[in-house]
């Protein structure tokens, strides 16, 4: 009798055990998704930090390409607005093409393209972009891992029960497809 | 216990691995005790077993501890097996107190050595810029304090971290690999060391380090009592049968005598399997780890593509030429002297190869199409603090080539 009770608490305890294995793990990858997130945000600041920079420099050399500058500087406070993440993802892609746009009009002006600042300011963007991605990525290998975890047998009885909820992914992709996905402009 | 869907998991699947491994040292060195314990069981069957019980003297009853079954191993083979398993339990403090002088003895003789050979002049901003930032960043995300920086004088490409904890630690680059290497793939790999020292990576191997020489050092002490000066087997003196009787005592004693042979030949298989588990399992434990630092470094840098191309490159050409293989422990990177399965079992690192599935799995990582181009550190070498020297208890990025056998 005693050996019984004694088999059925042990079962009892293992389980307990296991579902407090499995809620850490949920909610370790559920913060890990909000850190990734907040990792972009500062990569994302500091391209916000730079572009000033950038546009000094070029007003400097090439005064005349307001329109391109403005549009430059417009794209920028409009990521800063906040908004739905489809909404960010619009805006970020506006800033991307603006500065892409920038650059081009770089060419034009080989006293700037010499120009070591400007070079260099370039350089530095280029590797935020690059980080940006990385991170998007990361983002997203996070997502993916919390989603998974949090579908899969056993596991999934202790994300309803404890209500976690399913995370998308980041939506930049889906922006950009929309940019790809458009017959790009081509003027000779 | 739980799948492993993504990074999280690897790194918590390794960190179980590691536990469960270290776990494995305590139950060889349980067991190197029993079978020390058989020994000395089967030893005194030999002596005393044929000599009947009213035979023995006064002292040897009186020395005998009263709470042993038997005073002495019974002479069927069962009868030796109970009384080491008894022996064993009853006294096992020697083998605790034992262990304990070992570990403080070794760590603080390890932790000498490595203070011996991280006393030069570290690296200055001035001298690497460029390398400097690197690994000042990445310990700024870590959130560790910045490592001393150590530049190698070898044009293979390869990287060691070392260090028993955070505040004294180093990571050593060499000049190959700071020529050859862009600043991503470059970054990879200090990030890969620098997950090294936040995981102490370097104090956890010591500790293996010690279990499997301390198992090598007693097993060789054991069997030194059983070799003769030119290479053959023989029985201690002290194990030879006393008291001799008539000829029906003396053939129990040939039987008894043989059951003990064949214990003692037990007790030596099993610490020979012990002995080979322990070094078995110091290569599991050192492989693990460098599954996490490359998990790690992903963490850090977000950047796992640049890992893979990174290992890639380095596996092309990592051979730095370091006296001292067995206390070196890893560097981030190891050529195989053969591919052979065994070869892979007593390999410190895992094969590039596999690393490079466990990113692309795990962390989202890709082989890049085309390489990028190398970018070339400009500036002429400045002065800096070059040194050869054996780089002691050190886990690096590429390990050197240690064949099978080659150890210890």
């Amino acid at each position: 009798m005693s050996a019984a009770l004694f088999a059925v608490s042990g079962v009892l305890f293992v389980s307990a055990l296991f579902v407090v294995a499995m809620f850490n793990r949920l909610v370790a990858l559920n913060r890990r998704c909000d850190q990734a997130g907040s990792d972009i945000d500062v990569q994302v600041k500091q391209r916000f930090d730079l572009i000033p920079n950038l546009v000094e420099i070029v007003k400097g050399y090439a005064g005349h390409e307001r329109g391109t500058l403005e549009a430059v500087m417009k794209a920028r406070q409009a990521t800063m607005a906040g908004g739905s993440p489809a909404a960010q993802a619009q805006s970020d892609a506006a800033l991307g093409s603006a500065l892409g746009r920038l650059f081009a009009v770089a060419e034009a002006y080989p006293d700037l393209k010499a120009s070591t600042n400007f070079s260099d300011l370039q350089a530095e963007l280029s590797d935020i972009e690059n980080k940006i991605a990385a991170s998007r990525r990361f983002l997203n290998s996070a997502v993916n891992e919390y989603n998974t975890t949090r579908e899969q047998f056993p596991a999934n009885t202790v994300a309803s029960f404890f209500g976690f909820e399913s995370r998308s992914n980041d939506v930049i992709a889906s922006a950009d497809r929309g940019r790809v996905e458009a017959a790009p402009a081509v003027r000779f | 216990m739980l799948p492993v869907n993504g990074l999280y998991g690897h790194i918590a699947n390794n960190i179980a691995k590691s536990a469960v491994l270290m776990a494995g040292f305590v139950l060889l060195v349980a067991i190197y005790w029993w079978a020390g314990c058989l020994l000395f069981s089967a030893l005194l069957s030999m002596r005393f077993g044929s000599t009947s019980r009213f035979g023995w003297s006064r002292a040897v009853t009186d020395a005998m501890p009263a709470h042993h079954n038997s005073y002495l191993p019974g002479p069927t083979f069962e009868g030796i097996l109970d009384y080491a398993t008894q022996t064993a339990l009853v006294h096992w403090m020697i083998p605790a107190g034992l262990a304990l002088v070992w570990f403080v003895y070794a760590f603080l003789f390890y932790r000498s050595i490595i203070r011996a050979a991280t006393r030069s002049k570290p690296l200055e901003r001035r001298a690497e810029p460029k390398l400097y930032n690197l690994v000042e960043n990445l310990a700024i995300s870590a959130g560790l304090p910045m490592p001393r920086i150590e530049l190698i004088d070898s044009n293979a490409m390869n990287a060691y971290a070392a260090g028993l904890s955070p505040s004294s630690a180093t990571i050593g680059v060499t000049r190959g690999l700071l020529l050859k290497l862009p600043a991503d793939e470059l970054e990879a790999v200090l990030a890969h060391e620098m997950t090294h020292i936040k995981n102490r990576d370097v104090s956890l191997m010591v500790v293996a380090l010690i279990f499997a020489n301390g198992i090598t050092l007693i097993g060789n002490f054991a069997g030194s009592f059983f070799s003769r000066d030119d290479g053959g087997i023989t029985i201690p003196e002290i194990a030879i049968p006393t008291g001799g009787g008539n000829s029906e005592d003396g053939e129990k004693a040939a039987g008894g005598v043989l059951i003990a042979v064949l214990a003692a030949i037990l007790a030596f298989a099993l610490m020979g399997i012990a002995h080979v588990f322990a070094q078995l399992n110091q290569f599991a434990i050192s492989r693990a780890r460098e599954y996490m630092a490359d998990a790690g470094a992903v963490e850090l840098t977000k950047n796992p593509d640049a890992l893979i191309a990174a290992l890639q490159r380095i596996s092309q050409d990592d051979d730095v030429p370091l006296a001292d293989d067995s206390m070196r422990a890893m560097m981030i990177s190891r050529a195989f002297d053969g591919d052979s399965f065994l070869d892979s079992l007593f390999s410190t690192h895992p094969a590039i190869a596999d690393r490079v599935d466990k990113l692309e799995r795990f962390a989202g990582g890709r082989v890049r199409a085309a390489p990028v181009r190398t970018a070339i550190a400009a500036r002429a070498p400045a002065p800096a603090s070059i040194t050869a020297r054996t780089p002691q208890p050190a886990m690096g990025i590429s390990g050197a080539r240690a064949t099978f056998g080659r150890r210890g």
